[in-house]
């Protein structure tokens, strides 16, 4: 029984994220560097996207895959591969932002930089709606909620947007109730 | 937080969910980030291949060097054996030394026989004609008698004046030993 249980964990491990990351921080295996993307690509283009725009967000996600490649050997294997992926797009996000408007000094400004999204909430769908209140959301909070669905810990979140814990736990909860106020404005209760 | 707001966290994560369905990843990221992996296995094999041809070409080298330097040593031997050779030929050096200690010892001999002929001291007195020939009183009554062989002998190498007479006052010319090497008319008399 206990040798299954290890031949099982051995086996889940090969397959981890940050197994998967170390083999290719030594050997540069392309299958590797395939698995790896897809099964993060997919999620990190999502929160990129949420965060920028689809030009942007292609762009920032192929800088971050090529920093991979690059800073492959820089690579702990400490934390989650997840969490280290995500936190190279953020930055990445920053510095693009940054360089567009140099005047920001902090991501509380960056509010004003996300995409205007003017739909007719007249009958639209749940999806539109989330949509919608999503992107209205202030940058961080839309930042800590979309890490928050990624999965992602409270203590992970705040170290990818190098904020405290209860700073994070906060926006969380602006980011929940400003949701639900626009998806129960238009489809009732179901929300609260 | 109330007992609904579980539910509430699930219905947000669907639509969450349905909102990354719904947007998923370019497959043009993927593409381009596993080329640029391709391009940059290729690059490192390339620099995998001049790291080795650096290693060989520097191993290559040193041996190269270390082969100089036993070659050099060999030829230093040789050298040596000349040095040698040279020391056969030091017998010219003797001998120069030796014409040279010769000639010093000349030199010191020509010196001493030049010395003996400079005049060491210088005396004055006053010449006097008598009956037994020619004398000398100084101005302590000492009396010197001049033998004519002296006289001679000082005419022959013209170290006596010949235009004195008696009365004169005389310069007398000593060597170191006492000898009178000449006898000049003083310009000024004897005053004792």
């Amino acid at each position: 029984m206990s040798f299954t249980l290890t031949l099982k964990a051995r086996l889940f491990d090969r397959k981890s994220n940050e197994s998967l990351m170390l083999r290719y921080a030594q050997s540069g295996d392309r299958v590797l560097l395939t698995k790896l993307y897809d099964t993060c690509g997919h999620d990190l283009f999502h929160f990129v996207l949420t965060l920028s725009d689809p030009t942007l967000a292609k762009d920032i996600c192929q800088k971050t895959w090529l920093k991979v490649i690059e800073k492959k050997h820089l690579y702990q294997p400490t934390g989650q591969f997840k969490a280290w992926l995500f936190t190279l797009a953020r930055n990445q996000l920053i510095d693009e932002f940054r360089r567009i408007k140099p005047n920001i000094s902090n991501t509380e400004q960056l509010l004003d930089l996300a995409p205007e999204i003017e739909l007719n909430l007249e009958n639209q769908g749940v999806s539109a709606l989330f949509d919608h209140a999503l992107m209205s959301l202030a940058f961080e909070q839309r930042e800590a909620f979309c890490l928050q669905q990624e999965g992602f810990s409270l203590q992970d979140i705040a170290s990818i947007t190098h904020c405290p814990i209860e700073t994070v736990k906060s926006r969380l909860r602006y980011a929940k109730d400003n949701i639900r106020k626009v998806l129960n404005n238009h489809c009732g209760e179901q929300y609260d | 937080m109330t007992k609904q707001e579980p539910q509430s966290d699930d219905a947000l994560e669907q639509c969450f969910v349905e909102r990354k369905r719904q947007h998923p990843a370019p497959a043009s990221i993927k593409r381009y980030v596993l080329s640029k992996q391709q391009d940059n296995q290729s690059t490192a094999y390339i620099f995998r291949r001049i790291g080795y041809v650096s290693v060989a070409a520097s191993t290559l080298l040193l041996m190269s060097l270390l082969l100089l330097q036993h070659s050099n040593q060999d030829a230093t031997q040789i050298n040596y054996q000349i040095v040698q050779i040279h020391t056969l030929n030091i017998e010219p050096e003797r001998l120069s030394d030796s014409i040279n200690n010769r000639y010093a010892a000349h030199y010191k001999n020509y010196l001493e026989q030049k010395k003996t002929y400079a005049a060491h001291h210088k005396s004055r007195a006053v010449l006097h004609f008598v009956d037994a020939g020619w004398q000398l009183k100084n101005c302590d009554n000492e009396v010197l008698q001049l033998s004519n062989e002296l006289i001679m002998a000082l005419s022959n190498i013209q170290q006596i004046d010949s235009q004195i007479i008696s009365g004169d006052a005389v310069e007398i010319t000593f060597d170191q030993t006492g000898i009178i090497l000449g006898i000049m008319r003083s310009g000024n008399p004897l005053h004792c």
